[in-house]
């Protein structure tokens, strides 16, 4: 009984982990930070996940002149297959800065353009311990919108990146069809990867809660072993609102 | 102020632009840079391990044959096993000894020599197609075990057949623990089982395990007979298309063709792909001396039987029958021609009413045999680095 026991526990086991995605690129967050005059500086921290992991997320903007900011994003994830085997699981993290302009259109709406660059790691490790490690850097241009209310928010964006992998160690004992792919993205680098990204927020200056959403409608997403999406929660501070002396409406 | 708001923007459309263009640079490795520095010492192991899938010409996957699923780690381990001596008693002798590869994997002794000189029992097997005699290998015609091994077809399995050489007195003389003792002193091994198992703890199933997983991927499907059977629509499928004359055959090769299909495919296949017969007596004595299968099964109906071998690289597999008896082709075809005994147990095939056979084939017709014989010879296997010595 204890070796169908364990057999079965075995063929489970199998099973499951044949489902195991192993992903080499994920959408971070798209952010449309509100911003409207000089010195506006906004911060946020977040949860993220797609599916087969999740990780966290951390923002800044701030606006050292009139139309002009500078934004930091950094964006970690990790696998979370139901059969999270020892050797069995994937890691990512992007760290990326960028510079832009804002155009506050009206005191609920402003438009902004960041290009930004950066840089990350994926490594994946898969059954019998076999690793991946692919390091990448990206570079975007992103177009969005801000609305902002009283009460609630609402954001939306355009990203255009070029995804350049640089240099990988890959253990060829992964095996397909992780090979596969991998030589997929070695062929296809620089990739264009174009996203969308939607958040709605509600709350109260200076403290903001954002869902949002973020989609990779890269042509060859699941070939090249991308993520489709990721989605968001986000908790928002404007920190300006706790130096300045007459804080910015609305 | 002015020129700093164009600035910050421009800035960042120029940072895009940037002419930072590395190239992409993907290291795909199998060994960690430790363990291939240990292992390039002794062994000429590519960084990038050789493939060993095996993909069957057209005439035999349109059989419905696929080649056996191949476990990459652990043919890289066998095959270092295959050709290692630390494996032999007197570490004189390997599985290579009697199995070399310029000769198919067979040897040209009448019976091999093992540890201390010591002569083995019969002539070695060429293992130069093994992956035909495995249980994956097309329908299961003789049960789950596949084509069994050795000459008395008392192995049933690569793994049974290694391990039986490995401890066998006249071959290599090891006790179980003698492998295992002799694999650990090695310092390349540990590296090797890790990879191959996950773990480097040492066992002899192990080791036969890994030969074994070696020696099912030795598949020999590049000979002259093959290219002309792929480019032959239909061959092996419809009965006659058999007799079909190969373009790319000589007019000898096409007649020895059509006298082995008429005389020999009965019992040794006429695909090449496995063997239409696990045994049979050949009709070589009157009473023979050796068992043969019969020796393990202890039933008369198998005594003197012995295992049917495929016929592929057989030009290179001399002498020839399980004793070793014929040195050459022609002394072979000779004795199917006019000197088959009368065996108790003389095989059917063999037989006309109750005598044997005399094909009572011309001079011409066997020269025309021989020759059709010859194009089952795959010259790739013989230099296949795949399959070679891995030792400095």
């Amino acid at each position: 009984m204890a070796t169908k026991r364990s057999c079965f526990v075995w063929i489970a086991a199998l099973l499951l982990c044949d489902g195991c995605t192993h992903y080499y690129y994920a959408p971070n967050s798209l952010q449309t930070p509100f911003l409207q005059q000089r010195g506006d500086t906004r911060v946020s921290l977040g949860f993220i996940g797609g599916d087969e992991f999740n990780g966290f997320e951390a923002h800044a903007a701030y606006s050292p002149i009139r139309y002009g900011a500078v934004m930091v994003n950094y964006f970690q994830v990790q696998s979370n297959y139901s059969d999270n085997t020892a050797s069995d699981w994937g890691r990512g993290r992007l760290t990326e800065v960028a510079l832009g302009a804002y155009y506050p259109a009206h005191k609920y709406l402003s438009f902004s353009l960041f290009a930004g660059w950066g840089g990350g790691r994926v490594l994946n490790s898969y059954t019998d311990g076999a690793k991946s490690d692919l390091h990448f850097e990206r570079r975007f241009i992103q177009p969005g919108f801000a609305v902002q209310g009283k009460w609630a928010r609402v954001g939306m964006a355009f990203r255009f990146n070029r995804l350049k992998y640089l240099h990988g160690d890959i253990d060829l004992e992964i095996g397909e069809p992780h090979l596969t792919t991998i030589g997929n993205i070695e062929e296809a680098s620089p990739v264009y990867v174009p996203e969308f990204g939607l958040s709605f927020g509600f709350g109260a200056r200076p403290i903001w809660i954002d869902l949002g959403i973020n989609l990779n409608n890269s042509y060859d997403a699941s070939k090249l072993g991308f993520a489709g999406s990721t989605t968001r929660i986000t908790l928002n501070c404007e920190l300006d609102h706790f130096w300045r002396k007459h804080p910015a409406r609305p | 102020m002015k020129k700093l708001r164009i600035a910050l923007p421009l800035f960042g459309v120029l940072l895009l632009a940037a002419a930072c263009n590395r190239d992409t640079d993907f290291n795909y490795y199998y060994y960690e840079p430790a363990d291939y520095t240990l292992l390039s010492q002794y062994l000429n192991l590519p960084e990038r391990p050789h493939n060993y899938e095996s993909v069957l010409p057209k005439h035999l996957s349109a059989l419905g044959l696929a080649a056996r699923p191949v476990q990459q780690n652990k043919v890289i381990l066998g095959r270092v096993l295959f050709y290692d001596k630390n494996l032999s008693k007197d570490g004189s002798v390997s599985c290579a000894s009697c199995h070399k590869q310029e000769l198919a994997f067979s040897d040209n002794a009448a019976v091999s020599r093992g540890v201390f000189d010591r002569a083995g029992d019969r002539n070695s097997i060429a293992l130069g197609s093994v992956l035909n005699f495995s249980a994956y290998y097309g329908t299961d015609l003789f049960g789950p075990s596949g084509i069994p091994f050795f000459w008395d077809n008392r192995a049933g399995t690569a793994s049974e057949q290694n391990i039986g050489s490995m401890t066998n007195p006249k071959e290599m003389d090891m006790s179980h623990s003698d492998i295992v003792s002799a694999v650990q002193a090695q310092p390349y091994y540990e590296p090797l089982f890790r990879i191959a198992f996950g773990n480097g703890q040492i066992s002899s199933e192990r080791v036969s395990e890994a030969i074994a997983e070696f020696v099912n991927a030795i598949g020999s499907f590049h000979s002259k007979f093959d290219r002309e059977a792929e480019q032959t629509i239909g061959y092996n499928v419809y009965n006659d298309a058999e007799y079909t004359n190969f373009s790319g055959f000589t007019a000898e090769e096409n007649r020895g063709k059509k006298i082995y299909l008429d005389h020999c495919a009965a019992c040794h296949s006429p695909t090449q792909s496995r063997p239409a017969m696990m045994k049979g007596n050949n009709g070589l004595d009157a009473a023979s001396p050796d068992p043969g299968v019969g020796g393990i099964t202890g039933l008369p109906a198998d005594m003197g039987l012995f295992k049917v071998p495929l016929l592929r690289n057989i030009a290179l597999t001399a002498p020839y029958m399980h004793d070793g008896r014929f040195a050459t082709l022609e002394e072979v075809v000779e004795h199917y021609n006019s000197g088959i005994k009368a065996h108790p147990n003389l095989s059917f095939e063999l037989r006309s009413g109750a005598e044997p056979k005399r094909l009572n084939l011309t001079d011409t017709q066997k020269q025309d045999l021989v020759a059709f014989l010859k194009t089952l010879t795959d010259e790739q296997l013989l230099t296949d680095v795949r399959f070679s010595d891995p030792f400095k």
